[in-house]
């Protein structure tokens, strides 16, 4: 039951992800009925701002680098989605605009075409490889409590598992310092785990180093980076909900994305409404990148859009395209399908049937558009003949 | 059957079609039996339902009541293309050619029913093939004549004028040999003497290929001078039926158009 | 880099290669030209056919391999292909663009994702199946004199010529093959479904019928030329058909025109020849590169920026010239014609554009500098420029007048 309950976690930690970006390709569908390929990559882009802006902000000996790793974080969070919401209504102004009037497919081929425009520039200049994420945010799991050194017997059976933090040391046990006079590290150890005794070596090691902080941890827990990206999600869903439900631009956008000539014949600007839409489906995706690079993958490659984005796009089909709602619950859902077909997969169908599962996003879509192409929560568009 | 009987049983028979888009219904309790060589009329208010009527005889609606017939064969359960198979043809309000094609291969694309030629004999260029495609542009040649668009054969369907293309969409209804057609507004855009040469090539065509034919037009002099008999639609609903003069002085006709003023005299808004 | 091209082996290998691209372009113009579809997928009928190709061969091979076996494996592969288009066809039938995109690149991808994963798939091979990642060779590769062609013909250059003349006369089949197809009432359906598909069906086309045939057709030729490719190359791996390679062959075929098989062979020719004259031009570009020490400007050699060229030029096609080098016309005799009287009435254009071209290959034939190719670049457009100012000046233009 525990491990099922940490790979939901899991799941839907993974789904956030995919429905923060899955929302953008939704909103961009809705307004103007592009599936803008390019999303993926601003994600990616996303991931790199938010990477370039902490190395040039915060890193050592940069102007910011005192700033609390929160701070920081939100920071590079909000920087990455500023860059690339300007990316976003960037590209709709140059490549989609001027083709609008040219038909489906010449929208479709030219927004495959940036896609790779922007994949390659990216391997032309940061190499096709995997880049470190910055590090700004010491991870914790939650709940936990404190337990004190003294409290503990050795032989002592402990419930839970006890860990604690020590910063990294040397081979001659002097701790690592970076050019701040700040350790360079940390790393967990576990004093017993649930269900053990409390070992008297382990007991030593303990007291002798400078440990911070011991704590007891159930089985279960959430980690902050997954509290983060919870949070973040839940903070984007309202502002949009807001934005779209109780503003005046927000109705204009639902206007547009209902019936786009009759919004133009009512005085809307609809340029203006689909480049902010862009920009704020850009923006939600660059975030993304910034909260995937640095809290769930810990790093960020040029690559990274591929095969997410096209997840995404099945998460925003499966929840119905064109619905925000659907995008969210789309997203979440594909999240916790891919997290239990890896974990489960190999016990239950075949040996290696878990490296299949990048093929269930697929066949989840394929299946989605054959049996109901509008998806869990979209609106059906007929033809008039 | 013995001839006399076929002759007496409708060509085309709709029996209380109905058509509902959520709670809207378009269509409610359509019927009419079209009896071989007539003209019908199908005239109402714009939004009255007539297209829809013509997507549910043709099959691009399935109806939620009611059914019709070709022949004596149901058609409720074919697609549009076993439908179109069967002996009925369209032509459409917002003319429908295939832009990018000539005139003569648009007219060609008519005899997807009466086609022969199996792939392999297309890939073969067998004799077989190379006799049936004579024949098929001689026969699209032959409809292009009467439509007086032959020396247009080759020009790309869409550059004709506007007049050009209804004939020719006509062209292609009638290149599989139809028994019914159903025409969809086909004198919208034209002009009094445009009108006038519309009707008379309505009524050679008829002759010439013994048709049936259903027409939806608001053109009041048009389809009063055309159809034996005419079919008023307003919301869905039929509401008048009768010759042409009965129907111009039933006063529900006249209210569902105009309000108070009679019809026939000049075209309608 | 002209010497380097013109010695026998290297021209009939680029040949042979071109005349595969031109198959696999042909067979997805079918596709996404004439019946007007948006299929993503292409690469994974071209992987299809060359893995069932590669397995047949490697399985029941003899070490001379045959004629037979290798002709058989084509047709094998073709029918393996033609299936696989059959099953991503049907369900792909009632999808409209985006989605039919988006379907068929699903399709695919699980095909390469299989194709990754397949050193469990022992039934053809205990001990690696089909190789996962890195792919499996036909027996020992024809550099081990395992090769029916190198058997047959007695000699390396042999193998090549055989290869250049057998491919050439399967791109002349396919050409012809899908041409009388679109010269029949069969191709006059299809392409009526792309011109207006609720009409054609009122005329009596079955959809179902023709989206199906289309899609098995091309599937076939494209698993035809993955079979030409597995022989040829002698070893199959996922990562011939990627994605990006699927995308490489839309290009050609939309350089060239969705819908026009010429312009397909054109444009093959045009994206297989640029391709290597870039990535074989000694020629060094500044550019941003970022490392541990930030951002810097390095000299990047020009083959390492193809792929960012190649985005490029799919952009630009799109926005400036979306219908392609020839739109739907063919090379026809028309065709020719009409772009000799429109020569005729102003020999300034043609003479113009010739001098473009001209001055572009000499570029890059000649010089090794960027700022030489830059400057004869904005020449070009230049020239570009006072093309399209002498057009929209001319009263008298010519109906139906053609681009140069």
């Amino acid at each position: 039951m525990n491990e099922f309950l940490i790979q939901l976690l899991h799941g839907l930690t993974l789904g956030a992800l995919f429905a923060q970006v899955a929302i953008g390709y939704t909103m961009v569908y809705g307004i103007i009925k592009l599936i803008n390929f390019a999303h993926s990559e601003f994600y990616m882009a996303g991931g790199f701002a938010g990477l370039l802006s902490l190395a040039y902000l915060c890193g050592p000996g940069k102007p910011l680098d005192t700033l609390p790793g929160s701070a920081q974080l939100l920071l590079g969070v909000l920087l990455a989605g500023l860059l690339v919401a300007a990316l976003a209504v960037l590209t709709e102004r140059l490549a989609y605009r001027p083709i609008r009037s040219s038909g489906r497919i010449a929208a479709l081929l030219t927004a495959v075409g940036v896609s790779l425009l922007l994949q390659n520039s990216f391997i032309a200049v940061f190499g096709n490889r995997e880049t470190a994420f910055p590090h700004v945010l010491e991870d914790a799991r939650y709940p936990r409590w404190r337990v004190a050194l003294d409290e503990l017997q050795p032989g002592q059976v402990s419930e839970y598992l006890i860990a604690y933090r020590t910063p990294i040391r040397d081979w001659k046990g002097n701790v690592l310092k970076d050019a701040n006079e700040k350790p360079l590290g940390y790393s967990h150890i576990n004093l017993v785990r649930a269900g053990q005794a409390v070992n008297a070596k382990n007991l030593e090691q303990a007291r002798s180093s400078s440990i911070e902080n011991l704590y007891a941890y159930p089985a279960v827990t959430v980690s902050k980076k997954q509290g983060v990206i919870f949070f973040s999600l839940l903070l984007s869903s309202l502002a949009l909900f807001v934005l779209v439900q109780h503003t005046r631009v927000g109705r204009a956008m639902r206007a547009v994305s209902h019936d786009f000539e009759t919004a133009s014949l009512m005085g809307i600007n609809t340029s203006a409404i689909v480049a902010l839409t862009f920009a704020v489906g850009g923006f939600l995706a660059g975030m993304g990148g910034v909260l995937a690079g640095g809290m769930f993958i810990g790093t960020v490659a040029p690559m990274m859009g591929f095969m997410l984005g096209l997840k995404a796009f099945v998460a925003a089909v499966l929840g119905g395209i064109g619905s925000i709602p659907g995008a969210l619950l789309g997203g979440l859902a594909l999240g916790l399908v891919e997290q239990m077909t890896q974990h489960y997969a190999d016990r239950m169908f075949f040996q290696g049937a878990s490296a299949y599962r990048d093929a269930i996003a697929f066949l989840i879509l394929i299946g989605i558009l054959l049996v109901r192409p509008t998806g869990l929560l979209g609106r059906f568009e007929g033809e008039k003949v | 059957m013995n001839e006399s009987e076929t002759n007496r049983q409708p060509v085309l028979s709709a029996q209380g079609i109905t058509k509902r888009f959520g709670g809207l219904t378009a269509v409610d309790d359509f019927s009419v039996d079209l009896q071989r060589g007539e003209i019908v009329g199908l005239i109402g208010p714009n939004g009255a339902g007539k297209t829809t009527v013509f997507n549910l005889l043709t099959g691009v609606y399935k109806p939620d009541g009611g059914g019709c017939t070709l022949s004596g064969v149901s058609t409720s359960k074919l697609t549009p293309d076993r439908i179109v198979a069967l002996g009925v043809s369209r032509t459409f309000q917002n003319i429908r050619l295939f832009k990018d094609m000539t005139v003569l291969e648009n007219v060609q694309v008519g005899f997807q029913p009466i086609v022969r030629q199996g792939l392999f004999g297309a890939i073969l260029r067998t004799q077989h093939f190379r006799a049936e495609e004579k024949e098929l542009e001689r026969k699209a040649l032959a409809l292009l004549d009467l439509m007086g668009l032959a020396q247009l054969r080759d020009a790309r369907s869409a550059s004709l004028a506007y007049g050009q293309q209804r004939r020719l969409e006509i062209a292609r209804a009638l290149a599989a040999g139809p028994k019914v057609l159903l025409l969809d507004e086909p004198a919208a855009g034209t002009n009094a003497s445009e009108s006038v040469d519309l009707q008379e090539l309505i009524r050679r065509i008829r002759e010439l290929y013994s048709l049936t034919i259903l027409v939806i037009e608001h053109d009041m002099p048009f389809v009063m001078g055309l159809a034996s008999r005419i079919l008023v639609l307003d919301h869905g609903v039929t509401i008048a039926r009768g010759t042409p003069d009965e129907v111009r002085r039933d006063p529900q006709v006249i209210e569902a158009y105009l309000g108070t003023t009679e019809i026939g005299k000049g075209s309608c808004p | 880099m002209l010497e380097g091209l013109l010695n026998f082996p290297n021209m009939a290998n680029h040949l042979t290669l071109i005349g595969i691209y031109v198959i696999l372009a042909l067979s997805l113009n079918l596709i996404n030209g004439s019946l007007g579809a948006f299929s993503l997928g292409h690469n994974a009928f071209w992987g299809m056919g060359a893995y069932v190709a590669g397995m047949l061969i490697w399985t029941t091979g003899s070490p001379e391999g045959s004629f037979f076996g290798f002709v058989g494996s084509l047709a094998a592969a073709m029918l393996a292909a033609a299936f696989f288009g059959l099953l991503v066809g049907i369900p792909c039938l009632r999808l409209r663009g985006d989605y039919l995109a988006i379907a068929t690149l699903g399709f695919a991808e699980i095909f390469v994702i299989c194709a990754r994963n397949s050193e469990g798939w022992t039934v053809f091979n205990q001990e690696r199946g089909l190789g996962g990642a890195a792919g499996f060779s036909l027996g020992d590769g024809f550099q081990g004199g395992n090769d029916f062609a190198l058997s047959m013909t007695g000699s390396l250059n042999g193998r090549y010529l055989f290869y250049f003349a057998f491919t050439w006369t399967m791109v002349a089949l396919t050409f012809i093959t899908i041409r009388n197809v679109l010269r029949s009432a069969h191709g006059r359906a299809i392409e009526s479904i792309r011109e207006d598909e609720t009409a054609a069906e009122l005329l009596g086309v079955n959809l179902t019928h023709y989206k199906v045939l289309a899609f098995v057709i091309g599937a076939a030729f494209a698993g035809l030329a993955g079979a030409l490719f597995a022989n040829y190359r002698a070893t199959v791996s996922p990562s011939q058909f990627l994605l990006m390679e699927g995308i490489k062959i839309l290009l050609m075929a939309v350089l060239g025109g969705l819908g026009s098989m010429s312009g397909c062979v054109v444009a093959v020719f045009v994206l297989y020849v640029s391709e290597q004259a870039l990535t074989t031009l000694a020629m060094h570009v500044p550019f941003l590169s970022f490392s541990t020490q930030g951002f810097e400007l390095v000299d990047k050699p020009l083959k390492d920026l193809w792929q960012v060229i190649f985005s490029i030029i799919l952009v630009l096609l799109m926005l400036l010239k979306p219908q392609g080098l020839m739109g739907r016309r063919e090379l026809d005799r028309k065709y020719v014609h009409e772009i000799l009287v429109s020569w005729k009435q102003d020999p300034i254009l043609p003479s113009v554009t010739l001098l473009q071209w001209l001055l572009l290959l000499l570029t890059l034939a000649l010089s090794a500098s960027p700022l030489s190719l830059l400057a004869s670049i904005a020449v070009v457009v230049g020239l570009q420029v006072f093309k399209q100012k002498r057009r929209s000046f001319r009263v008298a233009a010519p109906a139906g007048g053609t681009q140069a």
